[in-house]
């Protein structure tokens, strides 16, 4: 299975995207969310902001709160108190929203009944379009989820993945300038699940307002320029991802060297104060820490072999970084 | 652009089961009410059985009067009810499966969304009931004696049991809009079907039942065959019936769905 890519390169539904589409400045903001479920809290102050070709990451365990965050932004569920804005403009209902956001949910639920082709032509019933810009319109969609071949088929025949692409197609096909996914990759295999992360990077590129929420940690890494963990109702960890991973890159270094010296490495760390402990790894040796010392440590290493072919400082992954936070959290409780 | 939407939904209730079972439910009524009126007139005719209810309404006799009395009382009951329980979910299902949520990001309105599951199921419906009818009439007008009767009189019933139909089912489906529950619409319309011409009935104005003078009395005149009465049907007493009925029933039955719709909001329950 894979998207036509291409498309998207060419094709005239991300062209049309680019009208009005350099605009600066932050297009969605949401203030002081507070939403509870018979007297439990779900959602306890959450703030965040996106701006024009962001793609921000909402990360949080199961029940953290993802979607209900995500069903407030797209008006179908109203909080107990916070604002949402968009491009300036309080949104107080889902007539404001008209035309401006796609909100692709988990598990698509289209009308059934219709094929694809009629689905998407319903959607675009609003725009006012020619049968032939109607037509031209579905079938770049549809070539771009790749499921041209299925046009005429009924939505309810389709497999869980293709509802999945069907669904993408459908947030995608009128054109909004925010796009909401809620684990738009679920039931894609591995090469379905790279062909939306193509997607998301040119919606991107188009200066469009994407929000992901996804368990896959290795796509958010992959595609979000900011990331925010919800825990406990709350965002724990919010930035810039880069500045994020920076932020809790770990006092460790790789250091890679042959086989034979690698025990003569570890032997020359021991009794050296600021080294926290080593061990063996495929490639070389890991070494742990005390925090600062990293040039100390690196000119030891280098002092100890003239065979190192590399030194690494370990990154913390997002993957790393939400599990500690669930860790630290199970330990308060 | 509402024509569009309006054929979307219509198609839609021709491929799902439930739009299917509410069209061909007038039929199966219609069957099983002609079947009653054989059956009854056979069952006197072989069978020494004296049942001087039946006798009254006429049943046990094919004729124009116990052919549509049984249609009457078919749809009244089993036909309406059925109806009722298919149609109470029709809105509310796809709202809580937020089956609207991408059509409202796409730019329809919700007021479109409903009126035209509104107007396609009545739509669906009406055809059924034509169809059914259109069995029962072509029964009635060659098997069944006129006794006095017109046909005029018969398509007069199936007038009245379309606008009851349609009354009905006009407000189960705002009702189902506006509480986005298809509970609370189905037993608030069973408890108008079922017990409130009973209540109402209890109360007398100026000597006649104050029921008469609401549309749920639309149920009594069909059933008790008032409409065979020619002389009951064009006096003054019955005109002021009428038009106070027609006025009751076009005031709910524009009145509910306009509410509905500048009422009600979509939300998702969680």
């Amino acid at each position: 299975m894979c998207f036509s890519f291409d498309v998207l390169l060419s094709g005239d539904i991300m062209n049309i995207t680019k009208a009005g589409a350099h605009r600066e400045g932050k297009v969605l903001e949401v203030k002081n969310i507070f939403k509870s479920f018979k007297d439990k809290p779900v959602l306890r102050g959450v703030s965040l902001e996106i701006d024009r070709g962001e793609v921000y990451g909402l990360i949080g365990k199961n029940g953290a709160g993802k979607t209900t965050l995500m069903n407030i932004i797209s008006q179908i569920l109203s909080a107990d108190s916070g604002e949402v804005w968009i491009d300036g403009k309080q949104i107080l209902s889902q007539n404001d929203l008209s035309g401006k956001l796609g909100y692709i949910l988990d598990i698509p639920c289209g009308f059934e009944y219709l094929t694809a082709y009629e689905y998407l032509d319903f959607l675009l019933i609003p725009q006012n379009l020619s049968k032939e810009e109607v037509e031209r319109k579905v079938d770049e969609i549809l070539n771009l989820v790749n499921l041209s071949d299925v046009k005429n088929k009924k939505i309810k025949s389709f497999s869980r993945g293709m509802k999945q692409r069907m669904g993408i197609a459908s947030g995608l096909i009128f054109d909004p300038e925010i796009v909401i996914l809620d684990e738009p990759s679920s039931a894609l295999d591995p090469e379905g699940r790279f062909e939306v992360l193509k997607i998301i990077e040119k919606l991107k590129e188009q200066n469009k307002v994407v929000m992901l929420s996804t368990h896959i940690l290795n796509d958010v890494e992959r595609v979000c320029d900011k990331i925010g963990i919800i825990n406990n109702g709350v965002i724990a960890i919010s930035g810039k991802t880069q500045d994020v991973l920076e932020e809790h890159t770990k006092d460790a270094i790789i250091i890679e060297l042959p086989k034979g010296e690698q025990e003569k490495l570890v032997a020359g760390f021991e009794g050296v104060k600021e080294v926290v402990s080593t061990s063996k790894t495929q490639l070389g040796v890991r070494v742990e820490f005390m925090p600062g010392c990293s040039s100390k440590v690196m000119k030891k290493a280098l002092s100890l072999s003239d065979n190192i072919s590399s030194i690494q400082i370990e990154k913390a992954t997002i993957e790393e970084i939400f599990m500690n936070l669930n860790k630290g959290d199970k330990r308060n409780v | 652009m509402f024509n569009k939407i309006l054929a979307k939904d219509f198609k839609g209730l021709s491929r799902q089961k439930r739009g299917i079972t509410l069209a061909v439910l007038p039929t199966i009524v219609t069957i099983f009410a002609i079947v009653y009126v054989v059956l009854l007139y056979f069952v006197m005719k072989y069978v020494n059985v004296d049942v001087p209810e039946l006798g009254d309404i006429g049943f046990g006799q094919l004729n124009y009067v116990s052919s549509v009395s049984m249609l009457a009382a078919f749809s009244i009951s089993y036909g309406l009810i059925v109806t009722i329980i298919m149609a109470g979910s029709l809105v509310s299902s796809e709202i809580k499966n937020k089956q609207w949520v991408l059509p409202l990001n796409a730019g329809h309105s919700s007021r479109s969304l409903f009126l035209s599951k509104l107007i396609s199921s009545e739509l669906w419906i009406l055809g059924g009931m034509i169809v059914g009818f259109l069995i029962h009439f072509l029964f009635t007008v060659i098997f069944c004696s006129p006794s006095g009767a017109y046909v005029w009189q018969i398509l007069a019933t199936y007038l009245l049991l379309i606008l009851m139909m349609a009354f009905y089912v006009d407000i189960i489906i705002s009702l189902n809009f506006i509480t986005k529950k298809s509970w609370i619409g189905i037993v608030i319309v069973l408890l108008c079907v079922i017990i409130l011409p009973d209540i109402l009935a209890q109360i007398t104005v100026g000597g006649e039942s104050f029921v008469m003078f609401t549309p749920f009395s639309i149920v009594y005149i069909v059933s008790s065959s008032m409409i065979f009465s020619v002389k009951g049907f064009f006096n003054i007493y019955t005109t002021a019936q009428w038009i106070i009925n027609t006025a009751t029933y076009l005031l709910i039955a524009i009145g509910l769905p306009v509410w509905a719709i500048s009422a009600s909001k979509i939300k998702a329950s969680k």
